[in-house]
């Protein structure tokens, strides 16, 4: 019978030889494809996320997690479509026009692909267009980061654009990064904003079911 | 009484209510500087000069944010469109950068020169403490005049996390902790032998002031590493470090790293690290709060909001007030924007900070 407890247990370790060989046995014997995924390694990224809330995990051990947790979706992955299994919601993030530092992105992304996300990374020094594009396209949430203060405006104008396409009304924005605070959310209209990489999975789903 | 004297006793607490504004620990973007021409500054000014900063200067080995590759790798461009360049730089870093005001962001790293035990041994020879090219050119004739000075002289002496993830970048760096462990001990061993075998002839002819590490190792949330990591793998090399500072009588022993680093200070001080710039407030740093909780132990630098600067006057008299008058008062502060001068402050109230602080300083 599928490890699913162990699995989730080696997910947190960061043992990925053992997470995918533990995938592949699951496989193996047919279990439910939405109980491996659920129950063995988004409980896994879970518990990853509340410990890196609770500084128990620091940054290597959440990508070392995450690791593993790719290394399970590898297998996973495309019998997720076969097995009726959707994302929770589809998220588009990019760090701000004029901001090439991405560390901090990529930590939110595999938290959310943890999640049980769909993330589309939309890259690095992101023009405002290319948010609007993302909305159009169907995304639910768009994520925005920015490392320093100088960049920190490029924001604004993004939120800015998405309502001059009257798209802001059907897409929700969530912004961090090391100079955001609620504040500067709150005075330039963006919808959320979370202090670091394991809260932006509980804000993400907050604002998801907002919608 | 000299802006050297005026420095060691400010740092060691024996003069109070005194300001030394460090003309090393602010920096300002281009973009500011840029933009305060446009608002009077003068263009053919030193500008720390100009701001009446008072001197000091670090020796010139370069052990600072990056150490030089010697030989320096060949820089090249890989892929250029409008705004931005993939480039190799003379460190061996694959980085993407923009072609044009640069420093208004950090730049994209890509790719690190330290992937495994194999590319660490190649990269390794470039990293030579015993390179003639790591001292200034004709140090044997120059170094009288750093004997014969006024102002304060720091070494700079590195560090045991920075270096090591600007060779190995943190994402390969966390693989590495669990895939092969014995190259991260091996790598600070060879960090450690590199500072002291570079540094060690130069304490020998020269009395410093201060010595400054630079980390860089937290952000808003904390550090980047667990406490385990920093006990068990950085710890015993910094001690090592301090202790031939403190041999050659050096008890000023600062560290540089940005974000919240809270829970890392007690380890340095136990490491004989007794400064810490420059305390980013939007990252949680409290200055105040910091000499409440370390007292005399630790010397302070910086620590002013940056942000407080592009709001206004008031704010910037608020800032100010809540924390230069009390930690002045007691010595060992030494009062600074959080980290660089960003370009949304205008000069007024960049002057109106530096009036206030004078103010309360005299």
């Amino acid at each position: 019978m599928a490890d699913l407890e162990e699995m989730k247990e080696s997910l947190i370790k960061g043992d990925a030889n053992r997470v995918k060989e533990l995938v592949e046995a699951a496989v193996k014997e047919k279990a439910p494809v939405g109980e491996i995924l659920n129950q063995g390694l988004i409980a896994g990224m879970n518990v990853v996320g509340v410990k890196f809330k609770n500084n128990e995990f620091y940054v290597p051990e959440v990508l070392i997690a995450a690791r593993a947790m790719h290394a399970g979706m590898g297998i996973l992955e495309p019998l997720l479509a076969e097995g009726g299994i959707k994302p929770i919601g589809k998220i588009a993030i990019g760090t701000a026009k004029g901001d090439l530092h991405d560390i901090g992105k990529n930590l939110v992304i595999m938290m959310l692909k943890g999640g049980g996300f769909e993330v589309e990374d939309l890259g690095i020094d992101v023009p405002e267009e290319k948010f609007v594009e993302a909305a159009k396209a169907g995304t639910q949430l768009i994520g925005i980061s920015a490392l320093l203060t100088t960049t920190m405006p490029s924001m604004k104008t993004a939120i800015e654009a998405l309502k001059s396409a009257g798209l802001k009304d059907k897409v929700k924005v969530m912004i961090g990064g090391a100079p955001i605070t609620q504040a500067y959310a709150d005075e330039i209209g963006a919808d959320g904003y979370s202090p670091d990489a394991a809260s932006a999975v509980d804000k993400a789903k907050e604002l998801i079911e907002a919608r | 009484m000299t802006e050297r004297e005026k420095f060691l006793k400010i740092a060691r607490f024996e003069l109070k209510g005194e300001l030394f504004l460090p003309s090393c620990w602010q920096w300002f973007w281009n973009g500011t500087l840029e933009r305060w021409r446009g608002e009077g500054l003068p263009g053919d000014v030193h500008i720390r000069e100009y701001f009446g900063f008072d001197r000091m200067d670090y020796f010139p080995i370069d052990l600072s944010s990056t150490v030089p590759s010697i030989p320096p790798f060949d820089i090249k461009t890989l892929e250029e469109d409008a705004t931005h360049k993939v480039i190799i730089d003379g460190d061996g870093v694959k980085k993407k950068i923009f072609k044009e005001q640069r420093e208004s962001s950090m730049d994209q790293w890509i790719e690190y020169p330290v992937r495994d035990r194999k590319t660490w041994q190649k990269y390794k020879k470039r990293l030579n403490p015993h390179s003639p090219a790591r001292y200034p050119l004709w140090w044997e004739k120059e170094k009288g005049r750093y004997k014969e000075r006024d102002y304060p002289l720091g070494i700079l002496v590195g560090g045991f996390f920075g270096w090591m993830r600007n060779w190995i970048g943190i994402e390969n760096l966390s693989y590495l902790l669990v895939d092969d462990i014995a190259l991260i001990k091996e790598i600070e061993e060879y960090t450690e032998y590199f500072i002291v075998e570079t540094i060690k002839p130069v304490l020998k002819e020269i009395q410093f002031d201060f010595a400054l590490f630079w980390e860089d190792m937290a952000y808003n949330k904390g550090s980047l590493v667990s406490m385990e990591f920093v006990k068990k793998y950085m710890v015993p090399h910094y001690k090592r470090v301090t202790d031939l500072l403190h041999s050659n009588g050096i008890d000023v022993i600062t560290l540089d790293s940005d974000g919240n680093v809270w829970e890392l200070i007690p380890f340095w001080l136990e490491c004989g690290i007794n400064g810490i710039i420059p305390n980013e407030v939007a990252a949680g740093m409290d200055v105040v709060a910091m000499r409440k909780r370390f007292g005399k132990n630790l010397i302070i630098g910086g620590g002013i909001d940056k942000r407080a600067l592009s709001k206004g006057k008031k704010e910037v008299e608020e800032e100010v007030m809540k924390k230069v008058p009390s930690l002045l008062k007691d010595g060992g502060y030494f009062p600074g924007i959080d980290h660089s001068v960003p370009p949304d402050a205008p000069l007024e109230n960049y002057l109106y900070y530096l009036k206030l602080i004078r103010e309360i300083g005299s």
